[in-house]
Parts: structure tokens; C-alpha cells; sequence
């Protein structure tokens, strides 16, 4: 799982891209791994599981081994005109006008590449001593699907658009990366029900299709453990029928027996999910199991990272 | 929730809803709910909504149509022993189609409706910036609204913060679309050909220049053809309209609900919410808290009749029993950690206006009569007050 270089997490929202995101940074850090962890979705969603307000535009240690950063699409997009636009009064003047603005949000995939050419030159960096790379791995806590795919598709499309220029050669170093199948991975986040699965179903395929990007990973988070053996469910069933026939009952019996409903019919569902993931998805899976907690903590990503090493090839 | 009572008995016409909170938290399913419910009391109801999942677009006989209102069937409705007083309609909306409708409405000549409809730019700024789908819902909505038809309408609103920045400021959309000093610096080229339009940004504008070198001649090209073709007139058209959206908005009538299940992001999304209705004045009507996990012992009286219920038991085999415990605790501990946090939630915005719980339901909910299960839950049970 953590072999690679670069690993892009994405899955619909709510599923817990940020945690699982977080977490593999945990697991690889005590492999020993330098990991440099980012977020772009903007809403600065990584920093409360390290117990940090924010997280900042350039990378900072957030944990032993780990480095966070927040990439702020416009920021990148400056600092790129700063970089070829040699003469700093028309650069400036781009960039503290509304021009770039207006002009960044009308260029489809301009943010984007700006965004990913950042990754690269992180993927990129060495230490100056060693020569070894600064980061041994990267993770990037990608939009939400549908945005996310679109996030990543850009490369190509700006290819098409763009004839020659700064930004095409831009776009071909970026696409490079994220097409190395040595180094570059699409993970995938999703939950055992309908939507969550549906839509994993069509970023699988998309990302075969339009990105050329095999998916390594296929996290199916908050999954519940099976309670009741079938026989058990089978006589769970008859024994509430038999209440419902007769109410006259009795203290706690049909307390436990509704709750035994809910954990069967929940398992019952989730089984058809996973099933439905892996018919249609060829991929490594693993299972992450449910846990409701108040607050997302360090020592909830340390769990879940423990979890993660014991239970999938590293 | 008292702010919901209206949905009990049908009252006077003219009334909004609109659904808002974090994605992954039911509120399509929310919102359906709402509107069946609505049907039910005797309001002529229209759900809006924008991206449902394919077997709740079924269950309410939306075929995929995008932009047009559709009926959800009386005999469909009878079927399940549902007999509404009002009428039930549910539409699925087109964000594109309804920016392109925007257009028409405030284009002046078909050429020019033509040459805006075909451009790149405006193509791109319609189908795939961030918040264009937020402005088109409350725009649909409005151009509903102002009909008449319904006395209810539903709008299930996109799972953005966004949502809410543009109906604060719809004329934020406008200036990425237009704004005066992009206008201003584009305007000497509105009359020049292709090949007119690349010698004068060589020769007049370093600062056009430049862009050239960054982004190709073709993207400006294209800004200025829809600058050009998107004349003031059409922007101030638009503008008056976001205006009057912004207005609806505001009315009395027009009630915000924030949707979300008991777990700390959604809680924490829900509460970003809440304030940011707060802040612009918009009027709260509670919290809908969905899948929350039911809690049968509130008191440790009923812990200690538990405890003696278990071991006073015979009805049921001993393996079984351990099992049927394990679990029961399991999701008491759920329903308890689901509790503090909604406790936490009130504590966070003192909301006045209320929560509604609906429980976690064992299975997926998309068909009608799931929603009436869930419906009833809006409108009675385990109604809670505000602090």
C-alpha cells in the first residue's frame, strides 16, 4: 500500500477521505517514511485530526515524520505568473488585478495545473546533501469525486487546448507523474451503501478510461462486523414476529431484538455493497471498520493506522 | 419542531423550504420526505432537487428529464395506502439549462444568444465553476416561485458551503462573468478580427501581451467574443434578477432547514451552517438530524432492570442472549455518543428553532414507502424544544 510515490485519495463526500488520508500517513510514517501529506479541497479539513488549528501554505512538520500543506489554488496560480512573467510591474499587475481573477476562472484547469505542478515540484525535491528525495512519500487528500476526477483529468484536456507555451510543458511534466505507474496511485474512499459505491463504480472507470491511472487501493470505510450468524438472524426474525403477535411481552426482549434488527439488516446490506465493489472493481480492498467517536484525534489516526499495517501488505 | 407544525395541516400557500448541509447526509431524502408529507397535509408540493440517487429519482417518477416538473402518480400513491389531500411534483434541475434559459431570457437577438450559448468560455463558467449549480437552483427556484403554482416547494440544495455564498452575494457570480475593469481592458478589441485582435494585444497592452504568453491567444479570444456578445445590458438583466432572488430569500416564507447525521464532521458542517444563516439574516427553521440510532435506556434505573432482565431470562437460549447483548450495548453506545453530540450541537448554537431526530433505519431508503416512514418522523415523535 504504500510502495508508491505519489498516492491520490478521492471517493464521494462524507466518506472519510480526510481520516483514511491521514491515517495512511500515520501507518507510513512508522514504516519510517518521510511523507508529505496535502490538502486540496480547501476547507482545511486535515488539520483537527492532528489537533492543529490550520494547516499552512507551505509544508510544516505536523507530526513525527509528517508534513502538511494547504495548497491555495490562487496562491499558485501568482506564484506562476511571478515565475514567467520576467518584468515584476506587468506580473504584479496581473496578479493584484480582478484580471487573474477572472481570467484563472475562465481558463478551464488552470487552478488545477497550477495545483498538481506544485505536487510535482514536492515530488521532485532532493536534499541538498544526500541527493536522496525530501519526501519518500506523498499523499494528497484530493477533492471530493466529480470534482476530483475533473482535478485530475485536466493535464489531458489543457494538452488539447494548449498549443506551445510555459504551461504546456507544465502539463506535460505533470501528466508524466501522474501516468508513472511506478511511482503515481489513485486510492479510492467509499462506504458500503448505495451512493457511496455507485459512484466509486464510475470514478474506477473513468480513471481507467479518461486518466490512464490504475486504482491500487480500495478503502470501504465504517464497515460493521457480522453479529449474527444466519441462523441466528433466521430465529432473531421469527422471534419478533412472535412478539408482534403477542404484545403481552415481556421487559427487555424486544429492546434487544429491534437492535439485532438493525446490526442484521445493516449487515445485510453491507455484504451486498462490498459484493457489488468487488464484482465491478479490480482492485485491493480493505475493510475499515465502523467506530463512532465524538472528535476526530491523533489517537484515533494512530489506531486506525495500527489497523492498517496489521491488516494489508505494506 | 414547531417551526415544521405547517407540514401537519395544510395552511396558507406560498411557502419555501430549503434543505442545506454537508453531502452524505440523506437530504435528498430529507427533502422527498418533506414534500410527501406536505402532499399529504394538502399542499400542492414541489420537491426541486438536484443530483437524487437513481432509485429515489424512480420512486418519484423522475425519468431523467432534466428541468421539468413531473407528477408523482395518485395511483402510484394509492397503491401504498397513501391518499394525499394536496398533489405531489418532483423535478430534477439542470444547472446548465437553466443558465442557458438566463441567457435567452436577457439576450436581445437570437445571433447573440447563439454566439454565447457556443462559446468556450461561457460553456465552461456554466457546466463546471464551482457555485454556478448554487445559483442556478435558487434561480430556478425563484422563476417557480414567482408562478404561483405550488404552495409548498422543496429545494434540496448542493452539498456546498458554497450554496450559501451565493445567496448572500449572487453578484459574485456576475463579476467573474463580467466585471467592469475586465470589460474596460477587453473592450478595444470587441471590433477587431483574429488576426486584428493579436496585433493590438502585441502592440497596446503588455499586460494582454503577457496573458497571451501565459495562457495562448485562444482563451482571450474567447472572453472577449463572449464579452462582446454578453453586453451590459444582458448583465444588468442578470443582476436585477439575482436581486430579486436575493429578496425571496429573505421573505418570512422562506425557511432554511440544515440536514445532517449525528457525526462530528456533518455536526460541525451543520453548525458552519447555522451560523452563516445567522450572519445573513436568513430565517433558521431547525435541525434535521438524520440516522440518528434510537436510545432505549436513558436512566440507570432501566440499566439495573436490564441487568436482572438478562439474568432472570429463560425465553431465550444462552449464546444467543450474550450475542443479542454484545449488540444491544454496542449500539446503545452509538445512539449515546450520537446524543452527546447532538447535546453538543444545541450547545454550540443555542438554536432556538429545534431538532428533529429521525432514527437510523436498518436499510437504504427509496421507496415511497420508506419516505412516508421517514415522513412522519417530521411532523410528531420525539420533538424537542429549544433551549
Amino acid at each position: 500500500m504504500f510502495n508508491k510515490r505519489l498516492i491520490f485519495v478521492t471517493g464521494k463526500g462524507g466518506v472519510g477521505k480526510t481520516t483514511i488520508s491521514s491515517a495512511m500517513a500515520v501507518a507510513a510514517s512508522k514504516l519510517g517514511k518521510k511523507v508529505l501529506l496535502v490538502d486540496v479541497g480547501g476547507d482545511d479539513a486535515l488539520a483537527a485530526g492532528f489537533g492543529k488549528d490550520t494547516i499552512g501554505h507551505t509544508p510544516k512538520e505536523i507530526y513525527s515524520l509528517i508534513s502538511a500543506v494547504r495548497v491555495d489554488p490562487r496562491m499558485a496560480v501568482n506564484e506562476y505568473v511571478h515565475t514567467f512573467i520576467k518584468n515584476q510591474f506587468i506580473a504584479n499587475r496581473i496578479t493584484r488585478n480582478r484580471l487573474l481573477d477572472y481570467l484563472a476562472t475562465g481558463t478551464p484547469g488552470l487552478r488545477e495545473i497550477m495545483t498538481l505542478g506544485k505536487i510535482w515540484l514536492w515530488e521532485q525535491e532532493r536534499d541538498a546533501a544526500s541527493d536522496a528525495y525530501h519526501y519518500d512519500l506523498i499523499i494528497v487528500d484530493a477533492p471530493a469525486a466529480g470534482h476530483g476526477l475533473s482535478f485530475l483529468q485536466v493535464p489531458q484536456v489543457l494538452m488539447d487546448m494548449i498549443g506551445i507555451g510555459p504551461i504546456k510543458s507544465q502539463t506535460e511534466a505533470v501528466l508524466g507523474l501522474l501516468q508513472h505507474r511506478k511511482k503515481t496511485s489513485l486510492y479510492l474512499v467509499t462506504l458500503p451503501e448505495e451512493l457511496p459505491v455507485i459512484e466509486t463504480i464510475q470514478i474506477y472507470k473513468a480513471a481507467a478510461e479518461v486518466l490512464a491511472m490504475p486504482v491500487g487501493w480500495v478503502f470501504i470505510n465504517a464497515c460493521h462486523p457480522k453479529a449474527f450468524t444466519t441462523r441466528e438472524s433466521l430465529e432473531i426474525k421469527r422471534r419478533l414476529r412472535a412478539l408482534r403477535r403477542d404484545a403481552s411481552n415481556t421487559g427487555f426482549l424486544p429492546t434487544v431484538l429491534l437492535s439485532a434488527r438493525i446490526a442484521i439488516g445493516r449487515r445485510v446490506q453491507q455484504d451486498h455493497y462490498v459484493k457489488r465493489l468487488k464484482e465491478s472493481i479490480k482492485a485491493q480492498f480493505v475493510e475499515i471498520p465502523f467506530r463512532r467517536s465524538d472528535v476526530v484525534a491523533v489517537c484515533y489516526l494512530e489506531e486506525m493506522a495500527e489497523e492498517l499495517l496489521r491488516s494489508v501488505p505494506t | 419542531m414547531r417551526r415544521l407544525s405547517f407540514l401537519k395541516k395544510k395552511g396558507p400557500p406560498g411557502k419555501l423550504l430549503i434543505c442545506c448541509g454537508a453531502g452524505g447526509v440523506g437530504k435528498t431524502t430529507v427533502s422527498a420526505a418533506i414534500g410527501l408529507q406536505a402532499a399529504l397535509a394538502g399542499y400542492k408540493t414541489l420537491v426541486l432537487t438536484i443530483d437524487p440517487a437513481k432509485r429515489l429519482a424512480d420512486t418519484l417518477g423522475m425519468k431523467g428529464l432534466g428541468n421539468v416538473e413531473q407528477r408523482v402518480s395518485a395511483q402510484r400513491l394509492a397503491r401504498l395506502g397513501l391518499e394525499p389531500a394536496g398533489e405531489l411534483y418532483a423535478m430534477m434541475l439542470d444547472p446548465k439549462q437553466t443558465f442557458d434559459d438566463l441567457v435567452e431570457r436577457y439576450s436581445h437577438s437570437d445571433e447573440r444568444l447563439k454566439t454565447i450559448l457556443s462559446n468556450r468560455y461561457y460553456q465552461h463558467i456554466s457546466s463546471a465553476l464551482a457555485g454556478t449549480h448554487e445559483y442556478m437552483a435558487m434561480e430556478k427556484l425563484y422563476e417557480i416561485y414567482q408562478k404561483r403554482t405550488y404552495d409548498l416547494i422543496v429545494l434540496d440544495t448542493p452539498p456546498n458551503r458554497r450554496a450559501l455564498d451565493f445567496l448572500d452575494a449572487p453578484e459574485r457570480l456576475l463579476n467573474l462573468l463580467g466585471s467592469r475593469p475586465v470589460r474596460l481592458l477587453m473592450k478595444p478589441y470587441f471590433g477587431l478580427g483574429r488576426v486584428g485582435f493579436y496585433l493590438f494585444t502585441a502592440v497596446t497592452s503588455p499586460i494582454l501581451q503577457a496573458i497571451s504568453r501565459l495562457l495562448g491567444l485562444e482563451m482571450l479570444k474567447d472572453i472577449a467574443d463572449f464579452l462582446r456578445a454578453a453586453d451590459d445590458e444582458m448583465f444588468e438583466g442578470f443582476r436585477q434578477r439575482a436581486a430579486q432572488v436575493r429578496q425571496i430569500l429573505r421573505d418570512p416564507d422562506a425557511l432554511f432547514l440544515v440536514v445532517a447525521t449525528p457525526s462530528p464532521a456533518a455536526l460541525s458542517e451543520a453548525a458552519f451552517f447555522y451560523h452563516r444563516l445567522q450572519d445573513q439574516k436568513f430565517n433558521f427553521g431547525g435541525f434535521i438530524l438524520n440516522r440518528v440510532h434510537p436510545r432505549y435506556m436513558s436512566s440507570p434505573v432501566s440499566e439495573g432492570e436490564f441487568t436482572r432482565w438478562v439474568e432472570a431470562n429463560e425465553v431465550l437460549p444462552p449464546r444467543l442472549l450474550d450475542k443479542l447483548v454484545t449488540n444491544f450495548q454496542t449500539i446503545e453506545r452509538i445512539a449515546e455518543s450520537d446524543d452527546r453530540q447532538i447535546q453538543g450541537l444545541l450547545a454550540k448554537t443555542g438554536a432556538s428553532a429545534g431538532i428533529q431526530r429521525i432514527p437510523h433505519f436498518e436499510t437504504d431508503i427509496h421507496g415511497l414507502a420508506d419516505l412516508k416512514k421517514v415522513s412522519q418522523f417530521l411532523v410528531e415523535g420525539n420533538e424537542e424544544a429549544g433551549r
